[in-house]
């Protein structure tokens, strides 16, 4: 399908326009295509490091006594091998199909922020590589892939270990947060006219859930990664218990992102899985708005169950009972799911490909991992098998059984679209069937292991335990695994280099991407297609189910053609600042600077690549409101959790130092006051800037916004005098833990007002130089809802730290 | 795609919600609430009904800002799901947070 070119308008680099090749056309590459598989190639290389790591770990266990590695290695080994398979491999390729498929299903062009996607991209890349460089140095990270305190604190991890893994995590994570916040954008608000909601294909909408998940569940795994690296780097008292802190508060804040996390692994799968059934079946989902409803549930349910995972560290009774209840509801959702795809399968006019092998595999092994993850839910049955090999069988068997089974379906099903030719079915059927022997040979036995008494994450053991024999298996199934995923790796190369062509729609699909040529054009399709309903593809070829075809719509009109986002080396710029400055952390502060500036230099220019683009003056979508201000609000609820997180330790901790100065004795009501007023007057300002760009009254935008920023920098001075004094009086972060938890939740309070004072400024130089117009509205509107968000902050801060006795 | 001036009409459309005039009075309120914030922390007799009364007041302002600067009241509905859904989940798992450390710390101390 080719578009006629004078419709096809971009920006001057378009590197990556149709037939742009070479390694400067990726590098710069925003099309979500390219990304795509820039993910997946990533996530597959990591994958292969993960998976040769876990095979080391199983030689070592194949034998009481062996000696293939030391303890310290094996340590370093397991908590790298988790790290990797979730933050390196499994996020990642599902961010593959992400990025590849989203914007195909729902018939947009690309995704809301184009370049936005790239810096993810880089983030992600530069991040992991950060991480796995710690190999480099000889200090991997080694204190288990959930990095509990007191084992990651600088006393009994001294080193740069743990370092690593602190500031990789972070650069992950807001290489995550932005990706979400991007894809909430995109699915919310461009989808092809006639998509709504209960129409969109099920994988965008397990998709959206696990966005929602990401941008939730990050913000509290960060606050704690902060809080553990100011333990580290600054002497603070987050987790020193002599200093009245408490370790349980790290297991806490993991698990409020790890629980969910579990989710962001499978829930992609699932969506995968309901989009090939139906295909290979030659019906559509049963019941898809029940299998809707339940993602969503299992996605809510999943931020009220973490402490499932802490049922040993002693909570109490009530808590025990609470998240015991909470987990065992989370699997009617999901059992619901299970039966909705045999109920597909049932009846259905079955084409056993690869694909839906792998599909059906999921159904059966992720139903194995399920049941004994309802064991879990019991907190007796719990304290008998956690830390014991049962829990590893459980979730290798949800990660991989699930997840992976999951994403090899999806990679056997969007395999022709993605690169125009087929995988050959007969190696994928071998290459299943021997995935399916070894992973079961592998990860049965361990629950076996774990039941008779075998503890996690030992090096090694002595004879006659009876666990010798079940280990070996476990090591040959390994290498059955590691047999498989050979055997996927040759049956790409021989298809990308030979493989049959296919076409558009090799497998007769039901969804919006198989509409368009395969792999697709840059602009995705020549006309934005028509959406008839759910399965929308199916109903234009086959008709409903009494075979009525709808009447063709016409297509929809792009006036101004088609507009493509042109290219940008600004996001790896950017990433790459971010990473020196993490690696500076480990290094010099000079280097932390360099680092630093480079990324907010890459960060302006970013910014303003495209200000007086025209084409991007307009991107008002599905909602009825522009895709920024709408990305504004996604991340604005990204930062409740943010500083609700830090706002509840503090609350937390409050009364719990052990020596002064306390709160009472040191904050200065009256002065606070005033900035507090300061700041509230600052909003007011900057509504006032937003009308008066809004009328055009120019002089009255530079000065309201001018204002706001002074107010900004007055709160600014306010804030550093009081640091000051407290400095001076004895309050230090490493004096008490009144002083970490004030000057942290304060200090980052204060970047963040720091930020808005940045952009605000940043919009009156424009205006000043006659940039910023009515046009430009919407950019002043965002930049303000980040400002009255800080406000907001400050106003909870305000009473929880200063007023309430 | 649209023109310059159906962009002016769909900025319209999200932002003029209040006229100045508006602005300036929930600015007025804000100001009168802290000042109140700060003077029941002074007198004597409300101490038992203190912490519940603050928490009031600065919800209050929060409420303020949110559905006045930042428009909510006057933007689409899907705004503030997106807003208020994550803010009572955050409060809620800040409230679990404060407990069960708090449970903890009672445990151990």
């Amino acid at each position: 399908m080719a578009v006629h070119p004078a419709a096809l308008r971009q920006h001057e680099h378009a590197a990556h326009a149709a037939g742009a090749t070479g390694l400067w056309s990726w590098i710069t590459t925003v099309d979500h295509k390219r990304i795509g598989i820039l993910y997946g190639v990533s996530a597959l290389v990591f994958f292969i490091v993960g998976g040769l790591e876990a095979l080391i770990i199983r030689l070592q266990l194949a034998r009481p006594h062996a000696g293939v590695v030391s303890a310290e290695t094996f340590n370093a080994l397991f908590t790298m091998h988790g790290t990797t398979m979730v933050f390196l491999a499994i996020m990642p390729f599902s961010a593959a199909f992400f990025n590849y498929m989203i914007p195909l299903m729902i018939g947009a062009r690309d995704v809301a922020f184009p370049r936005l996607n790239a810096l993810s991209y880089w983030i992600f890349l530069l991040g992991g590589l950060f991480l796995n460089a710690s190999f480099l140095v000889g200090a991997p990270p080694d204190g288990g892939w959930f990095g509990y305190t007191s084992l990651t604190l600088r006393q009994f991890s001294p080193g740069l270990s743990i370092d690593f893994w602190v500031l990789g995590l972070q650069i992950l994570g807001v290489s995550s947060v932005m990706a979400g916040v991007n894809f909430i954008t995109t699915i919310l608000n461009m989808r092809a006219p006639g998509l709504t909601l209960m129409r969109m294909p099920v994988f965008v909408w397990m998709s959206l859930v696990v966005q929602f998940l990401i941008v939730l569940a990050f913000p509290p795994i960060t606050i704690g990664l902060i809080f553990l690296m100011f333990d580290r780097f600054f002497g603070t008292h987050f987790y020193d218990v002599a200093a009245g802190g408490d370790v349980v508060l790290w297991q806490h804040l993991f698990w409020i992102f790890g629980h969910p996390e579990v989710y962001i692994l499978i829930l992609p799968a699932f969506g995968i899985v309901s989009e090939v059934l139906p295909t290979f079946a030659r019906k559509p989902l049963f019941g898809a708005p029940v299998v809707i409803y339940s993602g969503v549930l299992i996605g809510f349910f999943g931020f009220g169950v973490w402490a499932h995972h802490m049922f040993a560290a002693g909570m109490g009774p009530v808590a025990d009972a609470v998240f015991s209840v909470g987990t065992m509801l989370i699997a009617i959702p999901t059992g619901v799911k299970i039966f909705n795809w045999l109920a597909t399968m049932w009846g259905g006019s079955i084409r056993p490909t690869v694909a839906f092998h792998y599909a059906a595999g999921l159904v059966a092994l992720f139903t194995l991992g399920g049941l004994s993850g309802v064991m879990h839910a019991s907190p007796p049955v719990d304290l008998q098998q956690t830390d014991s090999y049962f829990v590893v069988a459980h979730f290798h068997y949800v990660l991989i059984g699930g997840s992976l089974f999951g994403l090899l379906c999806g990679a056997y099903y969007w395999w022709p679209k993605m690169t125009g030719r087929f995988l050959d079915e007969r190696l994928g059927k071998l290459q299943f069937w021997i995935l399916v022997i070894a992973f079961n040979l592998t990860f049965f036995p361990q629950h076996y292991l774990g039941a008779i008494g075998m503890p996690r994450r030992i090096y090694t053991y002595g004879p006659g335990r009876g666990w010798e024999f079940w280990n070996l298996m476990s090591t040959v199934g390994a290498f059955g695994i590691a047999l498989s995923v050979l055997l996927f790796a040759i049956n790409a190369v021989r298809s990308l280099r030979s493989g049959p062509v296919a076409p558009a729609d090799p497998w007769d699909g039901r969804t919006l991407e198989w509409r368009t040529s395969s792999p697709p054009p840059v602009h995705n399709f020549d006309a934005i297609p028509p959406v008839y309903g759910r399965d929308s593809f199916w109903r234009e070829k086959h008709g409903d189910s009494r075979g009525r075809k709808p009447a063709p719509l016409p297509p929809r009109p792009e006036p101004h053609g088609i507009h493509l986002p042109s290219g940008s080396f600004w996001p790896p710029v950017m990433a790459l600042g971010m990473i020196i400055t993490a690696a500076g952390a480990l290094i010099a502060l000079p280097v932390v600077i360099v680092g630093a500036l480079i990324a907010v230099v890459a960060g302006w220019a970013f910014a303003l690549e495209h200000h007086r683009n025209p084409a991007h003056v307009d991107q008002v979508g599905n909602l009825g409101v522009d895709h920024r201000k709408l990305a504004m609000w996604v991340f604005l609820g990204s930062e409740c959790f943010f500083f609700g997180t830090m706002i509840a330790t503090y609350l937390a901790y409050k009364g719990r130092s052990v020596v002064g100065p306390h709160p009472h004795e040191i904050l200065n009501i009256p002065l606070t006051t005033i900035s507090t007023f300061d700041l509230l007057m600052s909003s007011l300002l900057m509504v006032l800037a937003l009308h008066a760009v809004q009328t055009g009254d120019r002089a009255k935008a530079r000065l309201w916004l001018f204002g706001t920023a002074l107010f900004g920098l007055i709160f600014l001075g306010f804030q550093a005098w009081e640091f000051t004094e407290f400095v001076h009086e004895g309050l230090t972060l490493q004096q008490n833990l009144f002083g970490s938890t004030f000057f942290v939740l304060t200090g980052f309070h204060g970047g963040h007002v720091a930020l808005g004072v940045a952009l605000l400024l940043t919009l009156w130089v424009l205006d000043l130089r006659g940039r910023l117009d009515v046009r430009d509205a919407v950019k002043v509107e965002v930049v303000g809802l980040y400002w009255h968000f800080v406000d907001v902050v400050w106003i909870i801060i305000f009473t929880v730290i200063y007023l309430i006795p | 795609m649209s023109t310059p001036g159906h962009v002016i009409q769909d900025s319209h459309a999200g932002g003029h919600g209040a006229s100045v005039a508006t602005y300036v009075r929930v600015a007025l309120i804000l100001t009168a609430v802290t000042a109140l914030e700060v003077g029941v922390i002074y007198i004597r007799f409300l101490t038992p009904i203190i912490v519940p009364l603050l928490l009031t007041m600065a919800t209050a302002k929060f409420v303020l800002v949110v559905m006045f600067f930042m428009h909510l009241r006057y933007d689409p509905r899907p705004l503030s799901a997106l807003f208020v859904g994550p803010l009572i989940v955050a409060i809620l798992l800040a409230l679990a947070l404060i407990a069960l450390v708090g449970t903890l710390f009672a445990l151990h101390g």
